[in-house]
């Protein structure tokens, strides 16, 4: 029976609770109305591995040994955790009597200098905090968690925070709720008081007990009460903390000493409690008691959110207890829907022990009667996966990712980083996490066939390999919400004062998450044997699905070797496995491999340093384009096995035309000739290069940038300062539409408006000079010859002759190869774009294969695959210095 | 009918608001958290005219006026690089995104829901323009 979201569902889990309550508590209160336990008359101490001594009351014995109680002696605190820290053993009772012991502390503090907290109250809040944890089911927060993954649970979830008022996460709070509201627990609580004669509890304790567990107020009188159970100190927390610490082995630097010392009360008027509070308070009410940390105690608090940042980076979301804390969920997606009574009643069928040593015949016990067919399969797994557990074999990570990657050379593309918030943000769905599974299932087993490896297949139970992949996203809570609300007292001359310790320590949520969010990885669980195909699998899968690239530097966190992996790669593209998969996940090209490889990469990184790229939007700036040689790399892949080596040799020929080349060139013109010359200006519009062109010639002194117009109407010569000339074609044109002549070549382009007569006159009478930092002579000259034909009185200087690439030899393979890619990349028939249009172009407009690149932007005249992005052969091709396209 | 989750939800409104170009919101709890609230009451009315259904709740705290919801949703999307909230303080968040970031975000697989995002982007507007935080 799944539970869904209608209210009368949560009335049906309200009802089982009550039910198991009911069953649990009713043999032990008939018990003690035939023989009172007479060892509980004077109350126990128990020696604590934390607190050393631990007092309870007659009443709270009886309640401790009730079955509800005793129950979590079976239930580790830390679920999993031993398997990775092998001392981590406490149980949830030591827990609780632990919390029963620091409620005490917290109480005694606060009535230091006058008891503001009356004795029904603490009673209450002892009580309390010693059943707290009863809605806990086996492993503790491992099967509650493994519970979010029934759309059912997240459903009730939601009910109950309606019902409650307030934002609900956790299955355990949600069954001591219904738990202690049962018939059962009432009578509990009635008997052991009549038992022990403590009439001590203020009445409707059961109700009062209910709202300070899921963090309702208790009272308007002590309105932050409930805070010593669950809030931004509650005893809780603070046992938690320090036991799980001990027990682990793992230091942390909270001062729980400290902190309870500084713990405060005081009596003040409402009208001087924060406004917050005062909202919590009825309008006749007179004083509150408001609790909190002395002012000069704030840093206990930042204390104890470090702590608790540590312990999740450490201990609760350590991978290997991650990894375990999988294998539990993938045993609950196995058998909690079979548990009499719905998958929520399942952790309450179990304990730790019967979990993990999990056959056939407790998984009929947990269903409550015989399996059918399909169901045995599931058994069957859940079993083989329990045993696992049970000898240690654990799931191990496979493949790593995370939002900021250590290294990530695509950290600044813009598809790598959306891709990377969107698989986060799928795979905290279980809906679709489990569609990603089975794309990276077929994937293995695609991989296993073509390796001849289907042998490993066999070992799966029920030969569905789903349940032994399991994605865990990065998905640390943060841990600093709750303390955050805490208050900070002072004591001044004019009496107490409430601030809130947000305002006093803004920036604490702010390192706090920081810390543990950018830490947080996410992984791709498997066993043993499947985390090399599960590796090669999620890459190809997050590739093609999200566009997301898995660098090297996570093969460390997926424990993963980069030499078994290439290996592996090529083995798998002889056999077609890469075929049409992207160029930068398919086998590394063994020209790769030498020693002399990573300084060639470096070269052309360092030739590239200067390179910017286009960037979209202002905002975006961080995602433009940054050069590295794993970029290099996955470019020259692109090229395949055949040609990866000519294509890297052919980068080591890239010319980076930028400032210096500039400004040298203008320099080398002028020289001797700086009185001829005073005005530099840009030969074209606004949104041409030539104005970032213009502004570089303007680092020589001599030189003052100026408008056309202004130039022209002073008397002395007028300087172009240009960083290229291919054909020269896009220069003429320039000069011919300021002197509103036809184009003499058609380039599809807007042209500038003509100058006025005026000063079309001047321009051409007077001196001028073109200088272009590179390119070609044939270009130049035909800039020099269109400028007589026009009358203009133009010197045209070229500074440094490019000639095409001597990598790509005429007829050559590789050469036909940059051509084949480049027509492919430009035949685009939306635009009009055909073959023979590509023809003219394949290797660069004019085709002559310049390997020329400006730091902010890319010539057309530059070999087409080096900036044209596409598809080649069907599969995506990534420029390694893309265009500003044209609008 | 397909869940939405507060990422999700937190998600693709701030992909919406960066596509009309917001750039700087201030989340001073006491007002933040209740505006987003109010966004999220919206989202729980007309969700199932989209065919999805929230699988979290928004609901300030009656004394502190958060929500531990709302603040793990900004945390998440700050290590998801969406935003960034502004030192020394932390009371402004800056979207990281721009119009075509938030485009590509809304692209990966919340599309069918722009209309839902665009009203529920809306909603958040209006609520903050009334609050002391605009």
């Amino acid at each position: 029976m799944a539970v869904d979201l209608t209210q009368s569902e949560r009335a049906a889990f309200r009802e089982q609770m009550e039910a198991w309550s009911e069953r649990l508590l009713r043999p032990y209160i008939r018990r003690l109305k035939a023989q009172p336990d007479k060892s509980c008359s004077k109350g126990k101490e128990f020696n604590d591995a934390v607190w050393a001594t631990v007092v309870l009351r007659p009443i709270e014995c009886l309640i401790l040994d009730s079955p509800l109680l005793q129950r979590l002696r079976h239930i580790r605190q830390l679920g999993v955790v031993h398997l990775v820290y092998p001392s981590a053993t406490h149980s949830r009772l030591e827990h609780s009597l632990g919390t029963v012991h620091l409620v005490s502390r917290l109480v005694d503090a606060i009535n230091t200098d006058e008891k503001l907290i009356s004795g029904p109250l603490s009673s209450l809040l002892r009580v309390t905090a010693l059943c707290h944890d009863i809605g806990h089911g086996v492993m503790s927060h491992v099967s509650e968690n493994a519970l979010l993954n029934f759309r059912a649970t997240r459903q009730l979830l939601r009910q109950f925070s309606k019902e409650v008022e307030r934002e609900q996460r956790k299955v355990s709070e949600l069954a001591a709720h219904d738990m202690i509201g049962s018939p059962a627990f009432a009578d509990l609580l009635a008997h052991v008081q009549r038992v022990s004669g403590d009439h001590g509890l203020p009445a409707e304790a059961p109700s009062l007990m209910q709202r300070a567990i899921v963090g309702q107020q208790v009272t308007p009188s002590v309105p932050l009460l409930h805070e010593l159970i669950s809030g931004p100190f509650d005893a809780d927390k603070l046992d938690y903390m320090t036991r799980d610490a001990r027990m682990s082995g793992v230091p942390v630097v909270t001062d729980i000493a400290r902190l309870v010392q500084k713990v405060r009360g005081r009596q003040l008027p409402t009208a001087k409690v924060p406004e917050e509070i005062q909202q919590s308070i009825p309008a006749q009410q007179e004083t509150c008691v408001v609790t909190g940390i002395a002012l000069s105690g704030g840093r206990t608090l930042d204390e104890l959110v470090f702590g608790q940042t540590l312990l999740f980076d450490k201990l609760y979301r350590h991978q290997k207890v991650r990894a375990a804390e999988a294998m539990v969920a993938a045993i609950f997606d196995q058998i909690a829907e079979l548990a009499s009574g719905g998958e929520l009643l399942a952790p309450y069928a179990l304990v730790d022990a019967e979990l993990i040593h999990l056959d056939t015949r407790a998984v009929e016990r947990l269903a409550g009667r015989a399996l059918k067919d399909d169901e045995q399969g599931r058994a069957e797994v859940a079993v083989d996966i329990a045993r696992r557990l049970q000898e240690r074999r654990l799931f191990r990570s496979a493949y790593a990712f995370a939002q900021n990657m250590p290294l990530d050379p695509y950290r600044s593309d813009e598809r790598h980083r959306s891709g990377l918030v969107a698989l986060t943000r799928r795979a905290r769905k279980p809906h679709d996490r489990g569609r990603l599974v089975d794309h990276i299932a077929a994937e293995v087993r695609t991989i296993l066939s073509l390796l001849g490896d289907e042998a490993l297949l066999q070992a799966i139970p029920g030969d569905d390999l789903t349940p032994y992949i399991w994605v865990d996203p990065p998905n640390a809570r943060t841990q600093s919400n709750e303390t955050v609300r805490a208050f900070l007292l002072s004591d001044g001359a004019d009496g107490p004062h409430v601030m809130p310790f947000r305002d006093e320590y803004a920036e604490t949520p702010g390192w706090s998450n920081a810390y543990l969010l950018t830490r947080d990885t996410g992984y791709v669980f498997t066993i043993d044997e499947l985390a090399l195909p599960v590796y090669l699998a999620t890459e190809k899968v997050l590739r093609v699905q999200f566009g997301i690239r898995s660098p090297a530097s996570m093969l460390p966190y997926a424990k993963q070797s980069s030499s078994v992996i290439a290996e592996t790669k090529r083995k798998l593209s002889s056999a077609g496995y890469y075929e049409d998969a992207p160029y930068d996940i398919r086998p590394v090209p063994p020209a790769f491999s030498t020693a002399a490889f990573p300084s060639r990469l470096e070269r052309v990184r360092a030739a590239l340093e200067h390179y910017e790229g286009p960037v979209y939007e202002a905002q975006e700036r961080k995602r433009s384009t940054v050069m590295s040689p794993a970029r290099i790399q996955a470019f020259v892949q692109q090229f395949g096995t055949e040609h990866a080596d000519e294509a890297l040799t052919m980068l080591q020929g890239l010319r980076v035309v930028g400032r210096e080349r500039l400004v040298d060139a203008v320099g080398a013109f002028i020289d001797g000739r700086r009185d001829e010359f005073k005005s530099v200006v840009p030969l074209g519009e606004a949104k041409d290069s030539s104005a970032v062109t213009t502004y570089y010639a303007g680092d020589i002194a001599e030189l003052t940038i100026r408008s056309l117009g202004d130039a022209l109407r002073r008397g002395d010569g007028i300087l172009f300062a240009e960083d290229f000339v291919g054909t020269g074609n896009q220069t003429i044109s320039l000069l011919e539409s300021l002197l509103g002549v036809p184009p003499s070549t058609d380039l599809h382009e807007e042209r500038e408006e003509p100058l006025p007569d005026d000063l079309k006159a001047l321009f051409k009478t007077r001196r001028l000079a073109i200088v272009f930092a590179a390119g070609t002579s044939v270009g130049a000259s035909a800039v020099d010859a269109a400028a007589k034909q026009l009358g203009l009185n133009l010197e045209v200087k070229l500074q440094e002759e490019l000639a095409p690439t001597a990598a790509l030899v005429e007829g050559s393979p590789f050469r036909l190869r940059c051509e084949e890619i480049g027509r492919q990349l430009l035949v685009d028939q939306h635009v009009g774009h055909d073959e023979a249009w590509a023809d003219e172009r394949t290797l660069g407009y004019g085709n002559k294969a310049f390997l020329v690149v400006f730091p902010y932007n890319t010539p057309t005249q530059t070999l087409t695959c080096l900036w044209k992005e596409g598809a080649v052969d069907g599969v995506e091709w990534v420029p390694l210095v893309p265009r500003r396209p044209k609008r | 009918m397909q869940e939405l989750t507060e990422n999700d939800f937190f998600q693709g409104l701030v992909a919406t608001l960066a596509i009309r170009g917001v750039r700087k919101i201030s989340i001073r709890t006491q007002n933040f958290d209740p505006v987003l609230a109010a966004v999220f009451q919206r989202l729980d009315e007309r969700a199932g005219d989209f065919g999805v259904e929230p699988d979290f709740d928004i609901i300030p705290d009656r004394i502190h006026g958060d929500s531990l919801t709302v603040r793990d949703v900004l945390a998440s999307a700050a290590a998801d690089g969406l935003i960034s909230f502004d030192n020394p303080e932390y009371q402004d968040i800056e979207i990281k995104i721009g119009p075509n970031g938030g485009e590509l975000l809304l692209g990966q697989d919340l599309l069918e829901l722009r209309p839902l995002f665009d009203e529920l982007a809306t909603v958040f507007l209006e609520a903050y323009e009334r609050t002391p935080l605009a």
